[in-house]
């Protein structure tokens, strides 16, 4: 199993850990634990643009400088995102869950 | 002479002369040759015609006179231009004679109708050759007659003129009378050759001229540029003329206004007629970003760099290597013109492959992708991604078509993003502990929640309240009502504790608990164990959560509010204490010492499962990073079924201890150094053995863990043999060095991140040809280089230096201390002990080896430098001494220690008094040193197992570390007591090693099961005593206890 496969596992085993979509810079899904498709979908259509302006806000103070990660806490879960040029990751965890 | 023929400027003689035609002739030659020749002046024609009527009328019957006579004259024309004979010679070629004929024809002066010579050529010259030979022969026109018919003809044509000009003027009697006074000798001379075509009819009629004005042509026209002053336009003109002349009345006015004459060159200009293409113009707009901009010329410059690099690379390179680039994160921004190709090739397999794990169902899963049938298929197909770019053969099944490659391996900076996730997710899941070890006093709201998150995790089995609490772990606002209700109600209630509604606020599952717990009190001390079974300590745990003494503060009144649970400050320690088997007495001290007392809270362990099952052997902070832990792993015990053939060094260390421990009851505490050589030399025959199968058998792994990631080391290496010892260098905190079971040394380039060390020794360059088992930097400050220093169970303590290369020199070759140390009655009585145990077969079989060695070095454990003077350290060895040695005398000790009956596996100087040191030795005690003096100053023990590892505390001088064979770590503090730790932990497996955190108090322990355990210590620290403080409570402490144990003795 491939580094990313190992490390895609052990991210999916942590506490708490509700879905890890990888999406690409064309807005596709290429993975996702989420057994809907639809969820997936929204994060995929949403989220990549979030990190979108994140990265444009991040750039404009700064040319140099460039978005590395980018956290939503909402009531529920935290979104992390680590926005790349060819892809967005991210994943949805439930922070008060337990393991 | 016809005229008429040439262009209309010289047509103008014709004029008058046409008046003398036949007047059959004069309306063609008015339609032929219309009137207004350029100089004919207009003014004067009209009155020609005018005249012409008359004159026609005269003239046609001088004509018709005329005709009578010369008739028969031949019409012939010449056309005469300045001069030159134009006469348009006929289509035919003619009988020159014929041609005389007609020139000769030519020559008489009847030309008028010359227009009609073609007509008359026609008849004449075709029809009747014959006349004309007739006419050349007989009628003959002589030469002089022909010269002289041209100047009448000219003379006639004058007259012409004259007469036109006189018709003009004085009337046309005149001129016809001229002009017919001139004409008449010559006509009448000549004979009339030809017959008259002519009819009298034709001459009869009467002929019209009219003579038409001609259009106006302008040639050129300028018009006027005054302007009357009287018209409407005037008023303008003046008014432009005012102003200019006021701006060139302010023109000369101004500053800039210079008179001077300027010779300019006149441009000489060329016009030129080019065709070219029709120059196409576009307009577009774009929109740039700074970044967009700064993002484009660090494009534009790494390519100009791989231009440099390869120049024809950036061309031919194919899609290949570029996607194995992108696979292994090397190319980040793929913007670059290069990397175009490479680039989007691997979204069309991206996109492709898409589709198949998008719709393909159990594909997308993980876990069934981990562990289903179906992605099997899927699964190798991504092996066979992984390998494509290195070329090695895939031996995918056929079941996984190729096109089923990942589309995950494409995507650059993916591993690096999963990383800094995992990094993330283990910050979220681990802060509480994270902020413990940091040794970070929470904020109390951010502290309750803490404590009810960390309460969640510990207690979330235990269904109904304690589910609650974990829902509730940051919110105050959107918690069950209920629960926020309670602690409002209970507050009153409870009069003065007022900081314990903010804990119960959010603790509500806690608060829940609390009641059911004092309602039971015989359930108290196994119910929370069972709820938290990797924590040992249950309660105390809990109790612990919220790190400082203000937290358990709230704690303890929390407990008091529930029902009266607990007699008052130290219930809770009582508990947790009760729970662990700890001495009545000691429990005591802690129950007194109440708040302050010691103890200590697992955070974590690090291990993930390439580490599980291995034995941690070694560890070792990083000098610049306090946060990354080298840990060696090494599995250096075998099976038991091996262990009796194949004996490890460990094993033999263990042996020796049961047995010198055995020797010791039996022989009455003198050890001697009989049985321990014996043994020794025993286990140095096995060590080769063993050596060489360990590296065989096992591998060695380096990990570096930190704090970033508690699941998953950064970053890991394997070794050829296990790793049993490790250090970082203090001023290239980059380099590692290591020792290896099989006697290598070797030095890491961290930084590199390569698995090959970066040196290594071999048996020519001074390995050990056994295992080591420390190896250290020594600081001798940043000007001096650092040297390494190791020391193996082969008995040479070697100094390595890397400046160049790998080279050694032996500090100390450590010499068995039998003779020296104990030759006399009580290594004779050692040996008789020896025999007298049933279990000391080693040294009952070589009672010689007492005299002679067969080797005469002994095996060197552990080492330590003092702070004090560089030169001097410290050698522990197997045999049970201890030597201080210096790097000055390689022959012979300075002190020896005597007192450790079993191998001696660590020594450490004092970080405070810095002529002390401590140790543990396999003969299961903890002794203190002081240099100097060849007794211990103090023996701690506290179980019946091996003591594997000793250390002292950095923040406090009287507190030390130590763990065991038997999985104990022990936290000792010698001046609460020298007889048990103040606390300890129990675990099931074997620890072999201890370190204290440099920075915060977490001590870390690791055994065999691979697992790194950190633990927070609390009340343990005086960091911020002076170091004059704890010197003098380190000297209270001992002398006191020494004393004390002086006393008892």
């Amino acid at each position: 199993m491939s580094d990313i496969e190992s490390t895609l596992t052990r991210i999916q085993g942590h506490k708490g850990v509700i879905g890890v979509i990888i999406v690409n810079n064309q807005g596709v899904p290429l993975r996702s634990t989420f057994e809907h498709d639809a969820m997936t979908k929204q994060y995929a259509d949403l989220i990549p643009s979030l990190a979108d302006l994140a990265r444009n806000l991040v750039r404009d103070l700064d040319p140099q400088n460039d978005l590395e990660f980018l956290r939503i806490r909402s009531h529920k879960h935290e979104i992390m995102v680590a926005a790349k040029d060819d892809f967005v990751l991210l994943v949805i965890q439930d922070p008060s869950a337990s393991a | 002479m016809s005229d008429q023929k040439t262009p209309p400027k010289s047509g103008l003689p014709t004029k008058p002369s046409s008046g003398q035609q036949g007047p059959g002739y004069q309306p063609r030659q008015s339609s032929k040759w219309p009137p207004g020749a350029p100089r004919a002046s207009t003014t004067a024609q009209p009155r020609q015609s005018v005249s012409g009527q008359a004159r026609g009328s005269f003239r046609k019957s001088t004509r018709q006179s005329n005709r009578s006579q010369g008739g028969t004259e031949t019409e012939r024309l010449q056309v005469v231009v300045d001069g030159v004979d134009r006469t348009p010679k006929p289509l035919l070629s003619l009988n020159p004679t014929v041609l005389k004929g007609v020139q000769n024809d030519t020559t008489t002066p009847n030309s008028e109708s010359s227009e009609f010579f073609m007509d008359r050529m026609s008849t004449t010259a075709f029809t009747k050759a014959g006349w004309y030979s007739n006419a050349d022969s007989g009628t003959h026109t002589p030469k002089s007659e022909i010269d002289y018919d041209y100047e009448t003809e000219k003379n006639r044509e004058r007259k012409a003129a004259e007469e036109m000009a006189m018709a003009a003027g004085y009337g046309d009697d005149a001129g016809t009378g001229a002009g017919d006074l001139a004409r008449g000798p010559p006509r009448e001379e000549e004979p009339p050759p030809t017959p008259v075509l002519l009819s009298e009819r034709d001459l009869e009629r009467s002929v019209y001229l009219t003579l038409h004005e001609t259009e106006t042509i302008f040639i050129w026209q300028a018009a006027g540029v005054t302007v009357a002053m009287d018209t409407e336009e005037a008023k303008t003109v003046e008014e432009a003329n005012r102003r200019y002349a006021n701006l060139l009345h302010t023109k000369q006015a101004t500053d800039k206004y210079v008179d001077a004459e300027a010779q300019t060159l006149v441009a000489l200009t060329k016009s030129r007629d080019v065709q070219s293409a029709v120059l196409v113009t576009r307009s577009s707009a774009v929109q740039a970003t700074a970044w967009d901009i700064s993002d484009t010329f660090r494009a534009l410059d790494e390519a100009a760099a791989d231009a440099e690099d390869d120049p024809r690379g950036a061309a031919v390179s194919a899609s290949m290597p570029s996607i194995s680039q992108m696979a292994g994160g090397v190319t980040k921004y793929t913007g670059a013109p290069k990397q175009g190709g490479g680039d989007t090739s691997a979204r069309v397999t991206v996109a492709g492959i898409n589709r198949s794990s998008m719709f393909g169902g159990g594909g997308t899963s993980f876990m069934s992708l981990a562990a289903g049938a179906q992605p099997s298929g899927h699964m190798s197909g991504l092996s066979a991604n992984l390998n494509l770019p290195n070329g090695v053969p895939v031996e995918a099944p056929a079941a996984a078509p190729p096109e089923l490659a990942d589309p995950l391996q494409a995507l650059s900076g993916l591993p690096e993003a999963l990383m800094l996730m995992d990094y993330a997710i283990n910050q979220n899941n681990y802060l509480q502990q994270l902020l413990l070890y940091r040794d970070i006093q929470p904020l109390p709201g951010i502290r309750s929640s803490v404590t009810a998150a960390m309460r969640g995790g510990a207690a979330s089995s235990g269904g109904g309240p304690g589910d609650d609490a974990d829902s509730d772990v940051l919110s105050h606002t959107g918690g069950a009502p209920g629960r926020d209700t309670r602690p409002l109600s209970a507050a009153p209630s409870d009069g003065g504790r007022s900081h314990h509604s903010e804990m119960g606020r959010s603790g509500g599952g806690f608060q829940q608990q609390q009641p059911r717990m004092s309602n039971l009190p015989g359930q108290l001390s196994r119910q929370p164990s069972e709820r938290s079974i990797p924590y040992s300590r249950g309660l105390s745990l809990r109790d612990g959560h919220g790190g400082g003494g203000d937290d358990r503060r709230s704690a303890r009144h929390s407990h008091g509010g529930g029902g009266g649970f607990g007699a008052g400050g130290g219930g809770g320690y009582a508990a947790s204490v009760a729970e662990s088997n700890w001495p009545e007495e000691l429990l005591q001290e802690l129950a007194d010492l109440g708040d302050d007392a010691p103890r200590m809270e697992h955070l974590w362990d690090w291990v993930c499962p390439m580490t599980a099952g291995k034995n941690v052997a070694c560890m070792g902070w990083n000098k610049a990073n306090p946060d990354l832990l080298a840990v060696g792993y090494g599995c250096y015990s075998f099976p038991s079924g091996n262990a009796t053939t194949n004996n490890t060094t460990a094993q033999n260390q263990q042996q020796q201890a049961q047995q010198q421990a055995a020797g010791t009851e039996a022989g009455s505490s003198s050890a001697g150094g009989a049985s321990g050589g014996g043994t020794s030399s025993a286990s140095s025959g096995g060590t080769a053995a063993a050596a060489a199968a360990a590296s065989d058998a096992i591998k060695g792994l380096v990990a570096f863990w930190s704090l970033k990631n508690l699941q998953h080391p950064l970053w890991s290496f394997e070794v050829k043999a296990a790793v049993t010892a490790l250090d970082f260098s203090t001023y290239s905190p980059n380099v590692l060095a290591i020792g290896l079971y099989d006697g290598t040394v070797a030095i890491y380039d961290i930084k590199s991140r390569q698995g090959t060390p970066s040196m290594e020794s071999d048996v020519h360059s001074g390995k050990h040809a056994d295992p080591v088992w420390k190896v250290k930097w020594l600081d001798h400050g940043p000007e001096r280089d650092e040297p390494l220093v190791s020391i193996s169970t082969d008995g040479r303590v070697t100094q390595w230096s890397i400046a160049k290369g790998l080279e050694f020199s032996d500090l100390m070759k450590l010499k068995r201390m039998a003779r020296r140390g104990a030759g006399g009655p009580p290594t004779t009585a050692a040996a008789a002990a020896a025999k007298e145990g049933g279990g000391a077969k080693a040294a009952a079989a070589v009672p010689e080896q007492q005299d002679a060695f067969i080797s005469r070095l002994t095996s060197g454990m552990a080492f330590d430098f003092s702070s004090r003077d560089e030169r001097i350290y410290v050698a522990a060895t197997e045999d049970g001494w201890l030597h201080k040695c210096s790097t000055s005398y390689s022959e012979q000790y300075l002190e020896s220690y005597r007192g450790h009956m079993g191998p001696v596996y660590q020594v450490q100087f004092s970080p405070f008094k810095r002529d002390m040191f401590i140790s543990a030795s396999g003969d299961w005690t903890i002794r203190m040193w002081q240099e100097g003096r060849d007794t211990p100053l103090l023996t701690f023990q506290a179980s019946t197992t091996e003591v594997n590892d000793v250390q002292w505390c950095p923040t406090n001088s009287t507190v030390f570390g130590s763990v065991t064979a038997s999985g104990r770590l022990e936290i000792w503090d010698f001046s609460l007591s020298t007889v048990k730790p103040v606390m300890h932990q129990k675990t099931t497996m074997k620890m072999s090693c201890l370190l204290f955190a440099p920075n915060y108090p977490v001590v870390v322990c690791g055994g065999e099961d691979g697992a790194v355990k950190a633990y927070r210590i609390f009340n343990v620290s005086h960091e911020y005593d002076t170091l004059q403080e704890q010197l003098e409570r380190l000297d209270d402490c001992i002398r006191a206890n020494v004393m004390k144990s002086q006393a008892a003795a």
